[in-house]
C-alpha cells in the first residue's frame, strides 16, 4: 500500500479537481484505493466524488474551559492572563464570558484561578465523515469546526480513521491536503510514501510550491509536480520548469487552462467521467501511470 | 482592531472568502491601491503568513525584518523537584516528566503558551524562546505594508499573525494612517479568526462555483459568529453560467453582494506580471469592478468616519 498526498501552497490552483480525476482513473484501473481529504477548513471533495454517508462522528482534540458562576468571585485574573483575549467580565455578569473561537485552550485560566470556578471540558471541534462513494471506494473527509483550532490534529485523526479501511488488498490512499504550508499541510504529508504537488505558472504559486517544496524536504520522501494551466504565462511557465529541475522534483504532466474543470465542478462530478475523450483526461492517464511508478 | 491604547483606530476591512484562490490577495492589493489613489494612507496587512505574497504581487522589497519569538520553557535543575505538574497541564502534551529527571520538552510540538511556567510551584521554569517566523515591513506610494512569514515546518502560525497585528498597531501610533486593509488566509480557522478579530467589516471573496458557494457559506458563519459585518465579492462571476445559489446563501446571512469582478485576461497579465499597482481603471472591466467596489467601500468609511469629532 502507498499514500500519496496532493498539496499545492497555493489555494484554487486545482487540487481537489485533479484528485478526483486521479481517484477516478485509479477506480477505473480497479485499484483498491481510500480517498481522504484533508483540506479540514474547506473540505471539497466529497462536492465531486458523491456518495452515501456512512458515519458522522463528531472529534473531540481540544478543551475549553467551563466556569462555575456559584464558586467565581468575579477577580478576573483569568480574564488579564488570558493571552488569546477570549474572556471577559462586566461587573453586572456573575462570572466571565467565554468566546469560545478566540480560544487556544491552554488551560491557564484554570490554573491561576483561586477558586477552582474553572474547569476544562472537552470540545468538540470538528467531524470526520465516511461515504462510500458511487465509484467503489470510501472517501473519508476531515472538518473543522468553524473557527477552530488544532486543524492539524482533525487532519491526523482524519487520516488514522481512513487507515482503518485499508487492508492488505489496498492498493493506495490518496490524500487531498489543504492549501499552505501550516500546520494541516505538515500533518498531509508527515507520514505519505510521495508528495504530489499541484501548481500554476503565477509568481503566486511558485512561492507557495517552493515553501511546501521545503516543508517536505524534512520527511525524505519523492515529489512530483503536476501543472495546471501550464499555457497562462510562458516567462512564469518556464521559471517554474527551472525550479522544478532544480529541487530534482519530476513532472508529473501538464494541464492546460479549461473551462471543463470548473464546469465539472458545477456539475458535481470528475473531470475525467464528464469526458472521458478530451485531452485533460487523457493526461490525467498519463498522471495516474506515472505515479503508479513512484 | 482591538485595543492600541487612547488612539482612535482607522477604520479596518478584512479581506477572506473560505476558498483559497478566489482572489483575496488580488482585491486587498486593489483596494490598497484605489484608495491610495484617492489620497487616503493605508495599511496593508498580509496575514497569510502560511503564503505571503502581497509584497511579491506590488513588487515591492520587505525589509525591516522581526523575529516572531514564542516562549519555550527552560527548567532550573536546581529548583525542579520532578514533581510533573508541568507534564499534567501542558495541553499539547509536548512535555514529558521522567522520574528524578528534568522535564523533556519537544520543541516541535510546544506552542509556547506558558501554562507549564505558571504551574510551576517551584518556580523552576525560565523563559526560553524560539523563533517561528518573521514579521517585514515595506512601504510604497501611500501603501504601508507589514508581512508576516511562518518558518519553514514550524506550527505555529497564529503567534506570526499576531506579531503581524502588533507589529500594526505601532505603525497605526506612530504615523498617519486612515484605512487598514486586512489580507487574511483561506479557511476558517484560528488564523482567520485572528486576522478578523476587531475589523470594521469583512469583504468575502468568492467563485461562481460549488465549492466557493460550500466555503462561503463557511466563512458567512463564522462572521455572524464573530458578530461581523460583512459583503461578499463574486470574482470570475461570467466563468460559470446562471449560478444564482450565491446570492442565497448571501441573503441567508444577513450579507450583500458589493461587487461583481468579470474573468478578465487583463487582470491575470497583470498579476502575473506583478504589475498591480497604481492600475488605471480603464485598462479593463475587471479593475473598472475593481474601483467600483473601492468606491463603494470608501463611502461606507467616510460615513462612518465623519461624525467623530
Amino acid at each position: 500500500m502507498k499514500k500519496f498526498a496532493i498539496v499545492s501552497g497555493k489555494g484554487g490552483v486545482g487540487k481537489t479537481s485533479i484528485s478526483a480525476a486521479i481517484a477516478y482513473e485509479l477506480s477505473l484501473k480497479k485499484r483498491k484505493i481510500i480517498v481522504v481529504d484533508t483540506d479540514v477548513d474547506a473540505p471539497n471533495l466529497s462536492l465531486l466524488l458523491k456518495g452515501k454517508l456512512l458515519i458522522r462522528d463528531p472529534i473531540v482534540t481540544s478543551k475549553k474551559p467551563k466556569i462555575d458562576p456559584e464558586l467565581c468571585t468575579q477577580c478576573g485574573k483569568c480574564v488579564t492572563i488570558c493571552k488569546s483575549e477570549a474572556l471577559s467580565l462586566k461587573s453586572e455578569w456573575k462570572a466571565p464570558r467565554l468566546k469560545s473561537y478566540l480560544c487556544e485552550g491552554c488551560g491557564i485560566c484554570k490554573i491561576i484561578c483561586p477558586t477552582n470556578a474553572i474547569k476544562l471540558v472537552d470540545k468538540e471541534n470538528g467531524f470526520i465523515t465516511v461515504y462510500d462513494t458511487i465509484y467503489g471506494f470510501k472517501l473519508i473527509s476531515g472538518e473543522l469546526e468553524i473557527g477552530g483550532s488544532a486543524s492539524g490534529k482533525i487532519v491526523r485523526e482524519t487520516k488514522e480513521k481512513a487507515y482503518i479501511f485499508t487492508n492488505n488488498l489496498t492498493d493506495y490512499v490518496l490524500i487531498d491536503g489543504p492549501p499552505g504550508s501550516g500546520c494541516p499541510a505538515i500533518s498531509t504529508i508527515s507520514d505519505v510514501d510521495v508528495a504530489i504537488f499541484v501548481t500554476e505558472p503565477t509568481p503566486t504559486a511558485l512561492h507557495d510550491l517552493k515553501r511546501i517544496v521545503d516543508v517536505k524536504k524534512a520527511f525524505n520522501i519523492p515529489g512530483g509536480v503536476i501543472i495546471n494551466k501550464y499555457n497562462l504565462h510562458e516567462k512564469t511557465f518556464l521559471n517554474l520548469k527551472k525550479y522544478i529541475n532544480s529541487e530534482n522534483l519530476i513532472t508529473l504532466g501538464k494541464i492546460p487552462y479549461s473551462d471543463i474543470i470548473p464546469n465539472s465542478i458545477v456539475v458535481g462530478e470528475p473531470l475525467n467521467k464528464i469526458h472521458p475523450d478530451h485531452p485533460i483526461s487523457k493526461e490525467i492517464s498519463k498522471i495516474v501511470n506515472i505515479i503508479e511508478k513512484l | 482592531m482591538s485595543n492600541t491604547g487612547d488612539k482612535q483606530l482607522p477604520y479596518t476591512i478584512a479581506v477572506t472568502g473560505g476558498k483559497g484562490g478566489t482572489g483575496k490577495t488580488l482585491v486587498a492589493i486593489s483596494l490598497a491601491t484605489y484608495f491610495s489613489i484617492f489620497g487616503k494612507n493605508v495599511l496593508l496587512m498580509d496575514c497569510d503568513v502560511d503564503s505571503p505574497n502581497i509584497s511579491l504581487l506590488l513588487n515591492v522589497k520587505l525589509s525591516n525584518k522581526q523575529e516572531v519569538k514564542v516562549f519555550f520553557p527552560s527548567f532550573n535543575p536546581d529548583k525542579c523537584s520532578y514533581c510533573g505538574k508541568c507534564s499534567e497541564v501542558c495541553p499539547e502534551k509536548a512535555i514529558l516528566s521522567v522520574k528524578n529527571k528534568l522535564p523533556i520538552v519537544f520543541p516541535k510540538i510546544c506552542t509556547g503558551c506558558e501554562a507549564c511556567k505558571i504551574v510551576c510551584p517551584e518556580d523552576a521554569i525560565n523563559d526560553d524562546y524560539k523563533t517561528v517566523g518573521w514579521t517585514y515591513e515595506a512601504k510604497i506610494g501611500r501603501i504601508n505594508i507589514v508581512s508576516g512569514e511562518l518558518k519553514i515546518n514550524e506550527v505555529n502560525s497564529t503567534e506570526v499573525v499576531k506579531a503581524v497585528r502588533r507589529r500594526s498597531f505601532n505603525k497605526i501610533k506612530n504615523s498617519k494612517i486612515d484605512v487598514v486593509i486586512i489580507d487574511t488566509a483561506p479557511g476558517a480557522h484560528c488564523d482567520v479568526v485572528r486576522a478578523l478579530n476587531g475589523a470594521n467589516i469583512a469583504i468575502a471573496v468568492t467563485e461562481p462555483t460549488f465549492f466557493g458557494l460550500h466555503d462561503l457559506e463557511l466563512i458567512l458563519k463564522l462572521l455572524n459568529m464573530m458578530n461581523l459585518n460583512s459583503f461578499v465579492i463574486i470574482n470570475r462571476y461570467d466563468m460559470v453560467h446562471n449560478f444564482d445559489y450565491i446570492d442565497n446563501i448571501v441573503k441567508n446571512y444577513s450579507s450583500s453582494i458589493i461587487g461583481r469582478i468579470p474573468y478578465d485576461t487583463k487582470i491575470l497579465q497583470k498579476y502575473v506580471e506583478k504589475e498591480l499597482f497604481n492600475l488605471s481603471p480603464d485598462i479593463s472591466e475587471g479593475f473598472k469592478a475593481l474601483q467600483e467596489i473601492s468606491l463603494k467601500l470608501l463611502n461606507q468609511i467616510e460615513q462612518k468616519i465623519e461624525p467623530r469629532s
